[in-house]
């Protein structure tokens, strides 16, 4: 086996899709592949160690070489392997809060859906439902979910019906949005359905 | 339309209840507007005032702040500081209450099929204003919420840190860290030997896998009033007088902030 | 995560432009409106053509409407800022006195106002010199910035906001390194 890779070199290569991710600002396919590789990495290096351990008769020396490398190993494989999950899903986060808390909206989204392993539709429902909880605190009015990075201005927006969306109920009755058309809304009313792309601002 | 005034003051106490209830500061509110004014009279001094640090700050303690300007106080210590400052919730309860008056006044008043062009303008303000108020209370939550969500292993370890959040926070906290540990252990930690299976890993030169709050960043700090002198981490003092401003690490301001003696900006 | 990446640890232009619009600032309405109780405190009555002092934000939606004029505060006119320009390239180190929300109550006026206001092109020419002046001088400063304290007293907001990334960066930088001394020694 002509390998010349080093230890850690697995590692990285998490990392790098980490970095890669960012520097894209897009979630990657989950490298479930890479992620087994590791952890089977991290068995052998176990036994490694283990045996290296029983074989050193030298119990009052310091501890051999070798040993020092593979734990060193060990911790950084392991690290790379909580930050990889750790990084995927503050990037989850980051989607869920952009796209205004709408998970159904986010899951149904065959492309992304691909790219997530099923530990992570899982921990996006739990993080929702924790955050449901937890906005149920405020009064229907303020809705957290709601924009935060565009002081409000004029309470009406101008917009234009990207995607059909159908009939809305707003605090001035019914609008029945038609794909195409424009409209002078509340900011309030429409605000998700700006996020979520239905329709766009003017 | 001179009568119209009379009928809303009596109907949705539009005009003046909110300071009769003591929701407005103590003093007539014009006052506390007034600080433009107070700017331009300082700075109208003359040169050779070039040195002393300048006292233009908005609302000075001479005149009593809003619950509204408090908050925006509130908002940016939390989201300038490193740390989690002590929840508001009796200023925020307060702003709410005062939100859901404001919104069933409107609702009154627009109602009303002899709305002339002049009250759609002051419904419209109203309403600005409502978003506006909104919308600051919105960033205040979901600054702390993004505080609480990366400290949350920490949180749920720490006595002193949990003081400082509502009941929800602390609640939202222990869930979070919980599917967070959960996630790891079932993607990662699972599969691992048992000796490497746990999130208390202490490696030297790594850095901790407990994110906390880190008190030696950098802020900038005015201070709203003369503040005692401070410790600086070269071991010198320093004295701000009000309307200093410093950067400095968090940790060197820390208490004078939480006592409202300085503020971030 | 809840806060956006813009907002984490620094605050935008715009939430200063929001902050900044709850000054009160002076107007001559074009309309008349009943005295009004707003969370921010009572405004009005407003009758033309008598002054009246409303929050910024309100002004701006009254003038973009066409139903008032703003009155610039004192310290927004060629005299006031020119003076304040030599001031401030009297001295190389401190920076001269303004009010802390100059920029954005400024810019707000000459983006919606400009016809309000006397000479509007000479005024915003001085403050992109007394921008220019006091950056010089934050960038002289970044030269002494150290581990411990800054002094930046006068700065304003908007300018304090701007050199932010940079300067909390560097002082962090510089206090980790002097951390590691103090453990080695």
């Amino acid at each position: 086996m002509s390998d010349t890779h080093q230890y850690g070199d697995n590692g990285t290569k998490l990392l790098m899709e980490s970095r890669r991710s960012t520097q894209t600002d897009t979630l990657m396919k989950y490298n479930d592949t890479l992620v087994r590789t590791l952890i089977r990495e991290q068995r052998d290096l176990e036994k490694l160690a283990t045996s290296l351990l029983e074989a050193d008769h030298n119990l009052r020396g310091p501890p051999p070489p070798a040993l020092l490398i593979i734990q060193t190993t060990i911790n950084r494989n392991k690290r790379c392997l909580l930050a990889y999950h750790a990084h995927r899903t503050s990037m989850l986060q980051n989607m869920y809060w952009k796209y205004g808390g709408a998970l159904p909206h986010l899951l149904s989204d065959p492309d992304l859906r691909s790219r997530l392993s099923p530990h992570e539709v899982d921990y996006l429902r739990q993080y929702n439902s924790s955050l449901m909880d937890f906005r149920s605190d405020f009064t229907y009015e303020l809705d957290i979910m709601s924009g935060i990075e565009k002081p409000p201005t004029e309470i009406q927006v101008r917009v234009r019906v990207a995607r059909e969306c159908g009939v809305v109920q707003t605090e001035n009755g019914t609008i029945d949005f038609k794909p195409g058309e424009r409209y002078v809304v509340r900011r309030a009313d429409v605000e998700h359905l700006i996020v979520q792309g239905y329709l766009e601002e003017i | 339309m001179s009568n119209w005034g009379r009928e809303y003051e009596n109907r949705s106490g539009f005009f003046n209840d909110a300071l009769d209830v003591g929701q407005g500061p103590a003093n007539p509110p014009r006052q506390a507007g007034f600080n433009l004014d107070e700017d331009i009279d300082v700075a109208m001094q003359p040169a050779g005032a070039v040195a002393p640090p300048r006292r233009l700050v908005e609302n000075t303690e001479e005149v009593e702040q809003t619950p509204l300007q408090t908050m925006i106080r509130h908002w940016m210590n939390e989201r300038h500081s490193p740390d989690i400052l002590p929840a508001q919730e009796a200023l925020l309860a307060g702003l709410l209450d005062h939100l859901r008056s404001q919104t069933r006044n409107i609702q009154i008043l627009r109602d009303d099929p002899r709305t002339s062009e002049s009250e759609h303008i002051r419904i419209m303000l109203v309403q600005t204003e409502i978003e506006r108020v909104k919308f600051l209370i919105r960033s205040y939550i979901r600054t702390r919420l993004y505080k609480i969500e990366r400290y949350a292993r920490f949180i749920t370890t720490n006595a002193d840190i949990q003081t400082r959040l509502t009941a929800s926070e602390r609640e939202h906290a222990s869930r979070h860290a919980k599917i967070t540990d959960q996630h790891l252990f079932l993607s990662v930690l699972q599969s691992l030997p048992e000796s490497q299976a746990h999130l208390d890993d202490t490696p030297v030169f790594y850095p901790s896998m407990v994110t906390q709050p880190d008190k030696t960043r950098p802020v900038f700090v005015h201070a709203l009033q003369d503040c005692p002198p401070v410790a600086l981490p070269d071991g010198t003092r320093l004295q701000m007088n009000k309307g200093h401003i410093s950067l400095t690490p968090y940790h060197v301001v820390e208490h004078l902030v939480a006592r409202g003696e300085a503020e971030l900006v | 995560m809840a806060l956006p990446p813009a907002l984490r640890g620094s605050v935008t232009p715009q939430e200063l432009e929001m902050i900044a619009s709850q000054q009160v600032i002076e107007i001559i309405p074009l309309i008349a409106m009943e005295k009004t109780a707003f969370i921010s405190g009572a405004y009005g009555p407003l009758r033309p053509p008598n002054k009246s002092k409303i929050p910024l934000w309100m002004a701006v939606n009254l003038k973009q409407k066409k139903k008032c004029h703003i009155v610039p505060p004192r310290w927004l006119n060629v005299e006031f800022l020119q003076g304040r320009l030599d001031l401030e390239n009297s001295d190389s180190r401190a920076f001269c006195e303004l009010p802390f929300r100059f920029a954005e109550i400024a810019k707000v006026i000459i983006d919606i106002a400009s016809d309000d206001l006397e000479n509007p092109d000479q005024i915003r020419s001085l403050l992109k010199d007394l921008r220019e002046a006091r950056q010089a001088k934050c960038r002289a400063g970044l030269g002494q910035i150290d581990h411990s304290e800054l002094s930046l007293s006068n700065l304003g907001s908007m300018e304090i906001n701007e050199i932010r990334p940079v300067f909390v960066q560097s002082m962090n930088i510089l206090s980790k390194l002097a951390r590691s001394n103090t453990l080695e020694a």
